[in-house]
């Protein structure tokens, strides 16, 4: 079965770069990881692999550099440059990393070894495939450090990783990708961690570097904004399958297959800059207390052993008003979490004051806290952590009710039936542990949790990032329909702003704990008055391929 | 809705949670560990009916005799079977293992606790640990008999201070990470008090970690028992303990080397069957 893509005229001659043919990957396990995947990437080219978490698409990357987990059956063909991998001994497999395959990993804070510098680590990377000098390794490292354009190489190459940002981690980790020349990059979710303008800068340099050394890339992503600016083929997993594959434009303009327009139907999307904005009509305003009232905010991390203490936020002011859905967005590092904790009170504000439904949160007593308590709720962001494991869905639902010590035994049931029903979920998962649900149920419970006592303020860390975006779809519309229906004011923190924008009517942009614009959603992202704004709303991702974005831009 | 099915469905879902959580014990390793520990808890349990003779009864004739059909294990040095006096001796340890252990497990769990619920609480405890944990448990068991004289109670305070620090120590860690977990703060921000964070949450979650301690605990404080007993610094003769048969056994090595063998295998039982336990649980809390 041959799948029509982009034909270069050096890949008719010579065998393709990476060529997977029918790849099968068992685990002990119900199904495959991976049942039959067909990939190609030829020299120069970038081949995105897209999927959601369980599609296989890690899986058929380790395949290809010999790094499978214990347990795990590989057949099918492997070949690089005519070459075949699996089955390869250890040694063979040795020699082909590096020089023949090289992996970018996806976090760049444990990447790269802690206690070596950058320079001793590009230096083991050149001298695995052969003896380099030592003055020569370190002249090596440095070109190395200024390809993947890394300011003053000459003295970062003596730094430590943690001397470096999140950003100049990734550029390390690149620098140690290419330090043998390798022919083919394996890049898996290289700019997940990072914040938005630092991944546009990674992608920009990793289309350059593709030019530059004419490696092919394979990039393993699920953000469809990534594929779109970045690729030139697209492979498209589900299960373990290839359900869909075309060249990028034909991909996005007209995709086939259903779960592909699924896929694409389900990324959240800002407005593009030609679309009138659409002015949703303002709550009313000062009809009585806001829900959340942030007056002139400071938040500091007290000093610790050898560490001055630390101003997280400074001088916030912004409020919820009631049935009000407020997005709180920033990169990492902005404040916006620590924010969200001084609004629930798990930190207390070093100046100004926080006001939840009118009470000053400094001065209440621990029984009135409780007591305003009542009317407030986190959803938090980590899945895996949001619920105790030991409590059943039913019990961490009714503990609202438990501890409030409202109704009885009948009646809390029959609310966690209500509230079950509220976020779609089947009566039967009652009884199950967290262990037994998948990420996004996890979170509609946590939002059921946080509805139980019909709060006025919700407070919304990241709810949905940790999420596949197909599920993350779904559990952004079940929390705009619920707050419509049920009209609670909202605190949404995210750092997505395409997600933000979806679900607020208002939105304060933080940076470096100071606010620097705020306003109502459609007015910020759509005619961004700050310049930091502006930036960030460019540098999102679009679901749209990166010439078609250039040329609507440039129009 | 079908809540008659569900709360059908609940109990049974518990009792597979619980049968996976300690489905390590019924098989392999921990198996085995089990049924060594259980063997000699049985033994020591029926000492008084399994016993041919009295544990400090004196036989006319048989001086450090060897194994033999009357006397199992042999005879020691003033004519006591010493069979009898090992079942007997199997009891000290049990009130060690089984008393002692958990007692200074569950004071050290309430100090690790609470004690970061108050900052200054919370510096004075851990420096308070601090001390005892400096002291090697020996030193710590001299001390402890010089102000208290030799004897059972001896022992248990000796193992409930050793064990002590540790636990303290291990719960306020757990107690730390889990008190910051994201459903900890969920439920302290919709009202939740903190004696219902520690009840509901904070306790569960943190005392899992602890059963592999626990195991631990338990094969060194039969290890300190011995080594107090041994010294000189335990049980006072004429009462049995193992340890105390170890040293009459070494004492009369050259004369009746089968002596220290019943006394021996004991102890390695307790010890390796409590370790053995300690790994299962935790390889199968790794998985």
């Amino acid at each position: 079965m041959t799948v029509p893509h982009l034909h270069r005229a050096d890949q008719t001659a010579a065998p393709p770069l990476l060529r997977v043919r029918d790849l099968r990957i068992d685990f002990a396990h119900p199904r495959p990881a991976v049942e039959g995947i067909d990939v190609t990437v030829g020299r120069g080219e970038i081949v995105a692999l897209v999927g959601e978490s369980g599609s296989g698409k890690s899986m058929t990357a380790r395949a290809v550099i010999g790094l499978l987990p214990r347990g795990a059956v590989a057949t099918g063909s492997i070949e690089l440059e005519g070459r075949e991998v699996l089955g390869a001994s250890e040694e063979d497999l040795r020699r082909l990393r590096g020089a023949g395959v090289a992996m970018v990993f996806q976090e760049p804070q444990t990447a790269p070894n802690p206690v070596r510098t950058v320079g001793w680590q590009l230096r083991e990377a050149l001298r695995a495939h052969g003896a380099v000098s030592r003055a020569e390794a370190r002249e090596r490292a440095v070109a190395l450090l200024r390809q993947v354009e890394i300011p003053d190489p000459e003295t970062r190459v003596d730094h430590y990783p943690h001397q470096l940002s999140g950003g100049q981690k990734q550029r390390v980790v690149l620098a140690l990708a290419l330090a043998n020349e390798p022919s083919l990059l394996l890049a898996d979710e290289p700019t997940t961690a990072l914040d938005v303008t630092v991944q546009a800068e990674i992608l920009a340099l990793l289309g350059r570097l593709r030019d530059e050394t004419g490696a092919g890339v394979l990039l393993i992503t699920h953000n469809m904004g990534v594929v779109a600016r970045l690729a030139q083929r697209v492979v498209v997993l589900r299960e373990g399958r290839v359900v869909e594959e075309a060249p990028v434009r034909r991909l996005f303009a007209e995709p086939e297959h259903p779960y592909t327009r699924q896929l694409l139907g389900a990324v959240p999307r800002l407005p593009s800059g030609s679309e009138p904005p659409t002015l949703a009509p303002p709550p009313e305003a000062g009809a009585s207390a806001a829900a959340l009232r942030l007056d002139d905010v400071r938040v500091v991390y007290p000093a610790r052993r050898g560490q001055a203490a630390f101003t997280a936020v400074d001088g916030v002011t912004f409020e919820v008003r009631r049935g009000e859905v407020v997005g709180l967005v920033g990169e990492s590092g902005s404040g916006k979490t620590t924010l969200g904790r001084a609004a629930a009170g798990l930190l207390p504000a070093a100046a100004g004051t926080v006001h939840v439904g009118g009470a000053d949160l400094a001065t209440l007593s621990a029984r009135a806290l409780r007591g305003v308590r009542r009317g407030l709720a986190l959803v938090p962001q980590d899945p895996a952590a949001s619920l105790d494991p030991r409590f059943t869905v039913a019990r961490s639902i009714a503990e609202p009710l438990d501890v409030h010590r409202v109704g009885d035994a009948a009646s809390r049931a029959a609310r966690v039936s209500e509230l079950l029903d509220a976020v779609r979920l089947d009566p039967g998962l009652a009884q199950r542990r967290p262990h037994q649900l998948s990420g996004g149920q996890r979170q509609r419970v946590a939002l059921a949790r946080g509805l139980a006592l019909d709060p006025t303020l919700l407070i919304a860390d990241e709810p949905t990032s940790a999420l596949d975006v197909s599920i993350q779809a779904e559990v952004l519309e079940l929390f705009t329909r619920l707050q419509r229906e049920l009209g609670f004011a909202c605190l949404f923190v995210s750092h997505d702003l395409a997600v933000v924008h979806q679900v607020s009517d208002r939105v304060v942009v933080l940076r470096e704990g100071l606010v620097v614009e705020q306003g109502p959603a459609e007015r910020v992202f759509g005619a961004p008055e700050h310049d930091y704004t502006r930036r960030l709303v460019a540098a999102v991702p679009e679901p749209v391929p990166a010439e078609e974005a250039q040329a609507r831009r440039v129009s | 809705m079908s809540t008659a099915a569900v709360t059908e469905v609940a109990p049974a879902e518990g009792v597979r949670a619980r049968r996976l959580r300690w489905g390590a014990l019924a098989h392999g390793q921990g198996l085995v560990g089990v049924v060594m520990v259980a063997l000699v808890v049985v033994a020591g349990l029926l000492a008084p009916v399994l016993a041919p003779y009295d544990p400090t009864q004196q036989i006319p004739g048989a001086n450090l005799a060897p194994p033999s059909a009357a006397h199992w294990l042999g005879t020691d040095e003033v004519n006591r079977d010493i069979l009898s006096r090992v079942l007997h001796g199997i009891r000290i340890d049990l009130v060690v293992v089984f008393l002692a252990v958990p007692v200074g497990a569950a004071l050290g769990v309430a100090l690790g606790l609470l004690s970061p619920l108050h900052a200054w609480a919370d510096v004075a405890t851990q420096r308070l640990l601090d001390v005892l944990l400096a002291f090697p448990v020996l030193i710590l068991a001299i001390t402890a008999t010089a102000a208290m004289g030799p004897g059972l109670r001896t022992i248990a305070v000796v193992i409930v201070l050793a064990e002590l620090p540790i636990f303290g120590r291990l719960a306020r860690t757990s107690v730390l990470k889990v008190r910051a977990l994201p459903y900890v703060e969920s439920a302290r921000v919709m009202g939740a008090g903190e004696t219902w964070l520690l009840r509901k949450h904070v306790l569960p979650n943190s005392l899992e970690p602890l059963t592999v301690q626990l195991a631990v605990s338990m094969s060194v404080a039969v290890f300190i028992e011995g080594a107090m007993s041994f010294l000189g610094l335990g049980v006072r003769p004429p009462d049995p303990s193992l340890g105390s048969l170890i040293k009459d056994g070494i004492r009369n090595v050259w004369e009746a080397p089968f002596f220290v063998v019943g006394p021996l295998v004991v102890v390695s039982m307790l010890v390796l069957g409590f370790l053995l336990v300690a790994q299962a649980i935790s390889a199968q809390r790794r998985r």
